[in-house]
């Protein structure tokens, strides 16, 4: 269908749905190309084994739950910051809750599929439902990321169905899907109202989730006696390094698709000053997690734990693990703390920079464990195979290209919400403000002013 | 498309949703009746089962609410 310009206010919202250019061809075709190749290299590890990986005894685990820790790690950008920011009625999440729960549906389905892969039989999986015992971490582990899955998908969806009833009025393109999806939606006070109401139950619902996802990941190492891994620090170390790497993932996304886009109008230099602010909170949050997790560990002196602190600070893996201390702690904090560097290039730089960091921290916390475990072996070599790193490679090329198929379809800004925000939020805001400040103040009375000024 | 269609169509998905809050109700009580079998820790299994349960019902819910409510409206305004 040859799109038309409706001169709708926010037509640059719909433009990414009816107009592709070349280079999203070129690009779609090189990481499909990157796809297929993981996808041919995964079915030969079913054929060959899991030997043509580098695992082994004693690195039993590695590229695989590496990758599964960092991707559902990432989810968390989205679900979380976007219930959040809701929550907190912060006017400038408008924008960004679209890409943000967006990213959260993309990873976790990739995220969730490593465990199977490393399994190497996927048949396997059949005996966490047929024989799984509920006192295990892995069986929680399965359950919470279903649970965040399912939430996460639902709270993506019903923000969509007013998006979803302006693409079906506008017709053409894929009419039918979108009178599917709109479930009857004509944008009355009403079903405003039992959407809205259904938004604020999911997003209550879906912060305690999205934290028990990646506490309980944590206890997988945490409820283990293995040197590294048995620390109480665990759970919140990693939920805090979760966030860490999904905001730093989610501005990767905001600004690349700003460009693409041109969504420079509604993807400001103010929302990517305040979540570079929180970018520098969560550095120094990560990095007082890291120092608190060391320090206790180095200070109890431990010979197995140390035989594992001092592989990672000076010894096969210190490389690994001072790399990781630049990218999340010393990189971030320069570029994040200077108003001349925390522009968008800074900005782009340094969340490149937390999200390498951040897979390197779940590389450290696992590999540099399982080559010193307790027993008086020498320590463990770990080389990745061509296989993992291709399927890793897969699994970025995939999140890409869910995040472009989903572009085609759907707008990647909340439009109804930013059409809200024009109508509401001023009027919102400083009702809000009135109340917050000292004296008493009749409501009727704000009401007439707030009228008079706009 | 017609209406009725699109209305079949979108019950079958919204039926997806009690499919995985039916299977994995089915799913946890199996797992309960395995912890018993095993002599595993009954009380954990079960608070946890109770939980991940009630989660995914809350979640089946809201969705059919949202459903409904949508519908209903939808025909009132015609």
């Amino acid at each position: 269908m040859t799109y038309r310009d409706m001169n709708d206010e926010d037509e640059t919202l719909f433009k990414p749905i009816y107009q592709t250019g070349k280079n999203f061809y070129i690009l779609a075709a090189i990481f499909s190309t990157v796809f297929l190749i993981g996808i041919g290299l995964y079915i030969r590890q079913l054929v060959l084994g899991l030997g043509v990986t580098g695992m082994n005894e004693p690195v039993t685990w590695a590229f695989y739950i590496v990758d599964f820790v960092f991707f559902i790690g990432i989810s968390h950008a989205g679900t979380l910051i976007s219930a959040i920011l809701r929550l907190s009625k912060a006017e400038w999440r408008r924008p960004i809750t679209r890409m943000a729960e967006v990213i959260t549906g993309i990873v976790l389905a990739i995220g969730g599929l490593h465990p199977i892969i490393d399994l190497g039989r996927p048949d396997r999986i059949m005996h966490l439902f047929e024989r799984g015992r509920l006192q295990s971490p892995l069986l929680w582990d399965v359950t919470s990321i279903t649970a965040y899955f399912t939430a996460s998908t639902i709270y993506l969806y019903l923000p969509l169905i007013p998006d979803i009833a302006l693409l079906r009025d506008r017709g053409g393109k894929l009419e039918n899907l979108y009178k599917i999806l709109a479930w009857g939606y004509k944008g009355t006070p009403e079903q405003k109202h039992a959407l809205e109401k259904a938004i604020n139950i999911l997003m209550v619902m879906v912060i305690p989730i999205a934290v028990s996802v990646h506490t309980i990941i944590a206890w997988i190492f945490g409820m283990t006696l293995q040197p590294g891994w048995h620390s109480t620090i665990f759970g919140p170390y990693f939920v805090v390094g979760a966030i860490y790497s999904g905001i730093a993932a989610l501005l990767i996304v905001m600004i690349v698709f700003r460009k693409a886009y041109h969504f420079e109008d509604y993807l400001k230099e103010i929302h990517f000053q305040y979540l570079g602010t929180l970018l520098l909170i969560m550095s120094l949050l990560w990095t007082y997690f890291t120092f608190a997790e060391y320090l206790t560990a180095f200070y109890g002196h431990e010979p197995a734990e140390m035989r594992v602190f001092f592989y990672k600070f000076n010894g096969g893996y210190a490389p690994f693990f001072w790399l990781m201390v630049f990218c999340n702690f010393i990189l971030p904090v320069v570029i994040l703390s200077n108003r001349r560097l925390k522009k968008l290039p800074g900005i782009l730089m340094a969340s490149i920079a937390v999200v390498i960091g951040m897979w390197l921290e779940r590389l450290i916390i696992i590999i540099p464990t399982l080559a010193n475990p307790r027993l008086p072996y020498p320590t463990g070599v770990y080389i990745p195979s061509l296989t993992e790193i291709s399927l890793f490679a897969a699994a970025v090329s995939a999140f890409v290209l869910g995040f472009m198929g989903f572009s085609k379809l759907f707008p990647l800004i909340s439009i109804w919400e930013i059409k809200e925000g024009r109508l509401q939020s001023v009027h919102e805001v400083s009702a809000r403000l009135r109340e917050y400040l000292p004296g008493r103040h009749d409501e009727k009375q704000v009401e007439a002013t707030l009228k008079a000024e706009i | 498309m017609k209406e009725r269609k699109i209305y079949f169509i979108q019950l079958v998905t919204l039926s997806f949703n009690w499919v995985l809050a039916v299977s994995v109700t089915w799913w946890f009580v199996h797992l309960v009746r395995v912890a018993h079998e095993l002599n595993d820790t009954q009380t954990a299994s079960i608070s946890i089962s109770i939980v991940a349960i009630t989660i995914f019902w809350i979640l089946s819910g809201v969705l059919t609410y949202v459903f409904f409510s949508l519908h209903k409206q939808e025909r009132v305004q015609e």
